[in-house]
């Protein structure tokens, strides 16, 4: 039992997704913490954590703090970087982590420590933020904010005043013996890492939306969505994804499980219908104006692959009244061949748009040979839209290697297969618990 | 020669000096695979975002296939069947409904597949109702009902009376509806000021108006104004935005009187 629980974990803990990592790097006072903020504001449903360089400054010891004007905050070396190295490690493979909480006026770090959660967008930012390239390669987007120097010279004298208490000639002696030399020496010289540089930093709202948009998109795209254009995953909401949680839960009864596929069915069907190929046109409404529309293609049918695939008949019939559907039956498991062991279609399928529905894809094997049999018949394969709830990552690459132009549909894309070719952490044999047909007893 | 002649003084005279009123800089031209990426997916979010979800963060209208616009061309057209337009309303009216739970929210919850994996989901938000502005909004109840089980559903009536001020004539809703989440539903959002008579009572039952969810399948953009500007935290879910009102309060292009079709009474 333990040690199932501790595999369990693990499979889990892959299930997270890897954080999208933003570095912004910038001189000081150009608005890097400003526009950080902006980010996080416009992410307002994401979870985000925002984590500081400054954090990682070296304390000093009590020598340097007698002479802390002396001291140069402007140099890679003030900063601890193997630590800020070792906590974004944690935080990668979803592990919560402590970093340290610096004080501007004692120059060391005070209890209690920062705890930083594991999140979906972690925005580092600091002066020297991308100077180290092991940081910089964990990043995903690279910022650069670009504000005057005399606009930032003002900024940090304001800051450093009022806020940190700190003498003017002070600050201004720390700005011409540090502050300026380590960004022309340093900073200035990261620019060239940076994807994307903002001018004008903070009150530079285009750029900001434009980032924000980014990590959206980035957020809610499966990697293999990246690779193969083709694969279209139906977009995640809470609803979507409780949903998932039921069906998925071994302990859920039959009926709920038929209730909940029987929803996110519905939600594929439709999806996958939008991918249909339609005409203009334009109507008079009611209230005697043009509205332009289009009318959608009527040439199409169903095809499931026996058994699993029936459970999708009734969305699509719901959704397309008097919808012809053909069946498929191959036999086969494991690695081993698959046989076509029986297939009843339209006879008119080759003049058809095809809906071929599988709740689950997992090896792919299966699937390729029902779009070969489809192909035999004279359907154009980019005539075919594969609908499913889970797909392995595995079945998309096999199908989508095969046949380029077929579009997949999916609600969510799985982990992996495990050695008997299950999908990980999928939901079981779905025909059996659909059709209830299942002879396991859950052993808790 | 011809470089160090013009190309390159060309370039330090008016070509560098134009980069401070640029709103991104792109380092490393066409290699910067970020940078373009990031470009056209914000052109392509501007492009299919409506102007009024830009101003109100509240407005959500369900992506646009052409699945969907077939639906709305079906509906809207004057020459189609009674049955037609309540099927093709009913399937409209289940994406927005769809749509608009994805919008309650959600606690996390870790459940073991019959693989014996463990899957991080979620548990949705139980507490919830719905409430219909009669007579329209009756026709919402379906599609609600077939995504929550057992769901309570309340009902307000406001009474049609010139534009002279609205009354409201019956309400019947759920005890303990101010600790629920609440979807209002009402097909057609036109001038608002119904709607914004019945989110007030809602309020007054002691809703937070963020536990609102406005459902429409058609809104006006007067409408949207009207209810966004009063209750900015409310959230609206729409099919489509339409263009505007005529001067008898109707949605242009809109789709006529809802509830006479769908309910088969406009004969």
């Amino acid at each position: 039992m333990d040690s199932q629980m501790a595999a369990s974990t693990d499979a889990a803990q892959i299930v997270l997704k890897v954080p999208f990592v933003i570095g912004v790097a910038g001189g000081t006072a150009s608005g890097k913490t400003t526009v950080c903020n902006m980010i996080i504001s416009q992410l307002q449903n994401q979870r985000v954590v925002l984590i500081s360089q400054e954090a990682f400054y070296h304390p000093l010891t009590a020598e340097q703090l007698e002479k802390v004007h002396e001291h140069n905050f402007d140099h890679p070396d003030a900063f601890n970087t193997e630590l800020l190295l070792s906590c974004m490690e944690e935080l990668k493979h979803g592990r919560g982590i402590n970093i340290p909480n610096y004080d501007f006026k004692l120059h060391r770090s005070v209890e209690p420590a920062r705890v930083v959660n594991p999140s979906d967008v972690i925005i580092l930012d600091g002066i020297l933020i991308l100077h180290d390239p092991r940081i910089r390669d964990l990043m995903n987007m690279k910022i650069f904010v670009d504000s005057d120097s005399d606009v930032r010279l003002a900024r940090r004298i304001r800051r450093d005043t009022v806020e940190r208490n700190r003498n003017i000639l002070n600050v201004l002696d720390q700005y011409s013996k540090h502050v300026k030399p380590g960004f022309e020496d340093f900073i200035r010289p990261t620019k060239k890492y940076a994807d994307v540089i903002i001018p004008r930093g903070a009150d530079n709202d285009v750029a900001i939306d434009l980032i924000v948009q980014h990590i959206r998109t980035k957020l809610g795209q499966h990697d293999l969505c990246k690779i193969y254009s083709n694969v279209f995953v139906i977009q995640s909401t809470f609803q979507i994804r409780g949903m998932h949680t039921l069906v998925r839960n071994a302990k859920t009864t039959k009926h709920d499980f038929v209730f909940y596929a029987d929803r996110l069915i519905r939600l594929v069907v439709e999806h996958g219908l939008g991918h249909l190929p339609f005409t203009e046109k334009q109507i008079i409404t009611p209230t005697g104006s043009v509205y332009s529309g289009v009318v959608f293609c009527k040439r199409l049918c169903g095809v499931s692959i026996i058994r699993s695939g029936e459970s999708m008949e009734n969305a699509l019939r719901a959704c397309c009244k008097g919808i012809k559907i053909g069946k498929i039956l191959i036999h086969g498991e494991g690695k081993s061949g698959r046989q076509l062991i029986y297939e009843k279609l339209p006879s008119d399928i080759a003049s058809r748009h095809v809906l071929l529905l599988d709740p689950v894809l997992a090896s792919g094997n299966s699937a390729v040979k029902a779009i070969s049999v489809l192909l035999s018949k004279g359907v154009p394969e980019s005539n075919i839209v594969f609908l499913n709830l889970i797909s392995a990552p595995e079945g998309l690459h096999t199908v989508c290697n095969k046949y380029p132009r077929l579009k997949i549909v999916t609600s969510e894309i799985d982990t992996t297969l495990n050695k008997d070719l299950h999908v990980i952490p999928g939901m079981g044999e779905f025909g059996d618990r659909y059709f209830g047909t299942g002879s396991r007893v859950t052993s808790s | 020669m011809q470089y160090a002649k013009f190309v390159k003084p060309a370039f330090d005279d008016f070509v560098l000096p134009s980069k401070k009123y640029t709103d991104v800089i792109i380092p490393r031209g066409g290699d910067n695979h970020v940078a373009i990426d990031l470009i056209v997916q914000h052109i392509r979010t501007k492009l299919g975002q409506h102007d009024l979800c830009k101003i109100y963060p509240n407005v959500y209208v369900i992506q646009s296939t052409f699945q969907i616009r077939g639906m709305h061309t079906l509906i809207r057209d004057k020459e189609i069947s009674k049955h037609d337009f309540v099927f093709y309303s009913d399937r409209l009216i289940r994406l927005v409904v769809e749509h608009g739970l994805g919008h309650l929210p959600f606690t996390e919850k870790q459940i073991v597949t019959p693989t014996g994996s463990v899957y991080t989901g979620v548990d949705f938000c139980k507490k919830l109702c719905g409430v219909s502005i009669i007579r329209s909004g009756e026709s919402m109840e379906n599609a609600l009902r077939a995504c929550c089980k057992g769901i309570k559903i309340g009902k307000i009536l406001i009474h049609r009376d010139g534009d002279n001020g609205k009354q409201l004539i019956y309400e019947k809703l759920p005890k303990d509806i101010l600790e629920r989440h609440v979807l209002l539903l009402d097909p057609v959002l036109a001038t608002g000021n119904s709607a914004n008579q019945a989110i007030e009572l809602l309020i007054q039952k002691g809703v937070p108006e963020s536990h609102i969810i406005f459902l429409n399948l058609i809104s006006a953009p007067e409408g949207i104004h009207c209810v966004c500007k009063r209750f900015p935290s409310l959230k609206i879910v729409t099919s489509e935005i339409d263009h505007s009102l005529n001067e008898e309060y109707r949605v242009i292009p809109g789709l006529g009187e809802f509830g006479d079709r769908y309910f088969g009474t406009d004969d």
